[in-house]
């Protein structure tokens, strides 16, 4: 019902807002105009912006704001609506609020991925006022990160971690979980001090319903909200908007933004084998959004009323993901259990290993 | 090849490998494993006491026969001196629960354990059949449901019975946990893992001794004991919600066989970041959580293997739509003169007032609710409201008739509690 459907044939629908234009799309059982659909969608992101405090205030000190970017639809347009605001504010001489600088995380050497380098010229051509850097997933090492316990020493470090990782689905956790702390560190190292990631609505209640799946449910709230992590703001401006009107608003403006756009295509794997959890959420949700858009967008409001947990006080921190290990025992595990029979040396591991619930999922086999 | 042998004797061949860890096991090592688990889990959450009488929610169905059977087995080996009791619904659904309950009669023999059979015939005046004649095949496991529940509470207190177990299992809790997320329900997420629902209004306690049991471990149980139960499913079709989680954690187990578990686990870390004011409140006792006179759980009316007429995920989204435009329409209304204090460091927007519940009494049958009248109560208003002339003559003539003979027994067997 409020699909987005191009409205083809019979006479036009006026625009329910402005009632002035012709109706393109049905956003939300409401019909708009291209340009009414255009400002939905920017307001939608200046609203989450506004409520983070990210604004031109006078008084305030101008912040360099870290916007890691993916080629996907979503990262790509916020970039747009954010340049354009700051244009906006430029020309009519207002004080602009933060400068952005947009982070390229590359992944090729352990994903599939197409090489992005031209991509990322095309965007600082297009939107040349902001600093462009990229990064190899490589480089966490640089910034820190260790993943102790699992890691040699070696060149091929993380190269040797993933492979060792179990399963398709376990190979995805750990890159994602790696990419995330590195932007982090990143932004860190870099003196910014808020981070805008680009998750659409879709995306975070796929990630809601995958990070329950993977035993992660206790991070949900610093996975999926805006808040502070490590004393950098992470706002997710992008979280009002559904992946099919995102990819909408792509495709509208003029010119497009579809030429910057790459990849990102769901990763649909025949073999059971391939399926990871992350791209069977992705499956689910893309099927939900077609039929019951506000009900993704509930499950991401529910999952945003979650209490963070505090943090663990002087307890370990996970060798993967960094977050505390709980040293509570829960009553799901048995003594035949993976999680309490930790390999102490297996592969040249050093005992040094500490996990989390998740992460443990991740990292270990289960028995033979 | 040599056979494989079991990795706990290593003296037996492997025959089964475990769903739940993969786990190469003989048959005798698989059912100790299975049943001692069950005990560490009853151990652990000090579920029973000495000497405690015990209903067993029965359903012929495979959890709650391997429930009976594992408890028997529990209660022999490590003395639990508890005194057990099979307790029956019968919904009144021709050609599937006429049938079970005759399985459940053949266990009570089979566990020499006495069996007693509530009806909702006898409790509401209304069969399931009945039901569904009148409100159709939408949406009727919400009367299904909340009855049981009450039903269940009732046919305990009948027979003196404090405790109440059933044989919700692993994928049921996993199942329940995703729903909860799709409906953005949080109060049940914050109480639908919890192992023991208790309340100080209700003087029943409940539990689910196979919360950490995977389906599957529980028909290989089932299989290798020779157990009897009763296989067929309700023949009514389930919420599209819990048959779209239902789905999911299928898909879910069949990528990684420990995602059930792991849901469970995700549930219950969850359940402590529920803001309190929703939860109902933190209690010293992790266990204690208000419960309301609903399903939390499903399982007992079957699988829904993913059949799911979508209706009800529909009505959802129409409302989360409606609500989205009412929004949408609000006029923000600020007193002439207030500017925004650009030094504001908070957010302009009031926090949102979040819905508490709070538990007391129904007034028409006593039965604990968070609500002036309680949710079966409510749905039979409906249904009755709804009743052919006829049979509400009738009703109105006779003097015991089913609604009234309902309350009285309410009042009978329902203690009242002095608070």
């Amino acid at each position: 019902m409020s699909l987005i459907n191009n409205v083809t044939g019979g006479k036009p629908t006026p625009c329910a807002r402005c009632q002035h234009f012709d109706t393109v799309l049905i956003v939300r059982a409401e019909h708009l105009c291209r340009d009414c659909f255009t400002k939905y969608v920017g307001t939608k992101v200046l609203k989450r912006l506004e409520a983070n405090k990210i604004r031109g205030g006078f008084k305030e000190a101008q912040k360099t704001v870290l916007l890691p970017v993916s080629f996907g639809a979503s990262s790509v347009t916020l970039l747009h609506i954010l340049d354009q605001q700051l244009q906006d504010r430029a020309q009519q001489g207002r004080h602009c609020g933060y400068n952005l600088h947009v982070l390229f995380i590359d992944q090729s050497t352990v994903l599939d991925e197409v090489d992005v380098r031209d991509a990322m010229e095309l965007l600082s051509q297009r939107y040349p006022a902001h600093k462009y850097t990229t990064i190899s997933l490589e480089d966490c090492f640089d910034y820190g990160i260790e993943f102790e316990g699992l890691s040699n020493s070696g060149e091929d470090r993380l190269q040797h971690i993933i492979s060792s990782m179990p399963s398709a689905t376990s190979k995805v956790d750990f890159i994602d979980i790696a990419r995330r702390r590195l932007i982090i560190a990143f932004a860190k190292k870099s003196g910014n001090d808020s981070i805008l990631f680009g998750d659409s609505t879709t995306r975070i209640a796929e990630k809601t319903l995958s990070e329950t799946a993977k035993g992660r449910g206790v991070a949900l709230p610093w996975l999926t909200a805006d808040g502070f992590i490590e004393g950098i703001h992470c706002i997710f401006p992008m979280r009002d908007l559904l992946r099919k009107e995102i990819t909408a608003y792509a495709s509208m403006i003029s010119p497009p933004l579809t030429p910057l756009i790459s990849g990102e295509s769901p990763k649909v794997s025949a073999s059971s084998k391939d399926t990871t959890i992350d791209g069977l959420m992705s499956q689910y949700f893309e099927s939900v959004e077609q039929n019951y858009p506000s009900i993704v967008a509930n499950v991401v409001r529910t999952s945003g009323r979650l209490n963070p947990l505090a943090m663990l006080e002087g307890c370990r921190s996970c060798s993967i993901c960094g977050d505390g290990v709980s040293t509570i025992s829960w009553g799901g595990e048995q003594q035949d259990s993976v999680i309490s029979s930790q390999p102490a040396n297996r592969d040249g591991q050093k005992p040094a290993l500490a996990l989390c619930y998740g992460c443990a999922r991740t990292a270990l086999r289960p028995q033979d | 090849m040599a056979p494989k042998m079991c990795a706990l004797c290593g003296t037996s061949r492997a025959f089964i490998v475990r769903p739940k860890n993969q786990q190469k096991l003989c048959k005798e090592c698989f059912t100790t494993a299975f049943e001692t688990e069950i005990h560490n889990t009853i151990i652990a959450n000090s579920l029973f006491v000495p000497g405690e009488r015990v209903a067993i929610g029965a359903s012929g169905g495979k959890d709650s026969t391997v429930l009976a059977s594992v408890l028997k087995t529990l209660n022999e080996r490590y003395s639990y001196r508890l005194n057990l009791v099979l307790l029956s619904i019968d919904e009144g659904i021709k050609g599937y629960r006429d049938d079970s309950l005759e399985t459940v009669k053949r266990n009570a023999v089979q566990y020499q354990m006495p069996l007693e059979i509530v009806g909702y015939d006898k409790l509401y005046g209304w069969t399931m059949d009945q039901v569904v004649d009148q409100i159709g095949k939408k949406g009727n496991c919400t009367y299904c449901g909340v009855f049981r529940r009450q039903a269940l509470d009732r046919g305990a207190a009948g027979l003196g019975i404090r405790h109440v177990v059933t044989g919700h299992n692993a994928d049921d809790i996993a199942e329940t946990v995703m729903m909860n997320l799709l409906r953005g329900d949080l109060p049940r997420l914050a109480r639908a893992t919890s192992i023991v629902t208790a309340s100080p209004a209700s003087d029943i306690k409940r539990s689910k001794p196979l919360k950490y049991a995977y389906e599957k471990e529980i028909v290989l149980y089932a299989h290798h004991k020779r157990l009897d139960y009763f296989t067929t499913e309700c023949i009514y079709s389930p919420e599209a919600f819990r048959g779209s989680a239902r789905t999911l954690i299928k898909s879910l187990e069949r990528i990684r066989p420990s995602a059930i578990l792991d849901v469970v686990r995700s549930g219950e870390d969850m359940a402590r970041l529920v803001p309190d004011e929703v939860s109902g409140g933190a209690r010293p006792n992790k266990d204690i959580l208000v419960v309301e006179g609903e399903a939390e759980i499903g399982g007992g009316c079957g699988s829904a293997n993913g059949r799911s007429s979508g209706g009800e995920m529909a009505d959802m989204e129409k409302q989360l739509l409606d609500i989205e435009h009412a929004q949408g329409n609000e006029i923000d209304i600020a007193l002439r003169g207030q500017k925004h204090d650009r030094n504001c460091r908070n957010t302009n927007r009031m926090p949102k007032k979040l819905h508490k519940q709070q538990m007391g009494k129904c007034k028409r049958c006593g039965y604990l609710s968070s609500q002036d009248i309680c949710k079966a109560c409510m749905l039979l208003e409906g249904l009755n409201k709804n009743k052919p002339k006829q049979q509400i003559e009738v009703s109105v003539e006779e003097a015991d008739s089913p609604t009234l003979t309902r309350r009285m027994e309410g009042l009978k067997v329902i203690p009242v509690h002095q608070t």
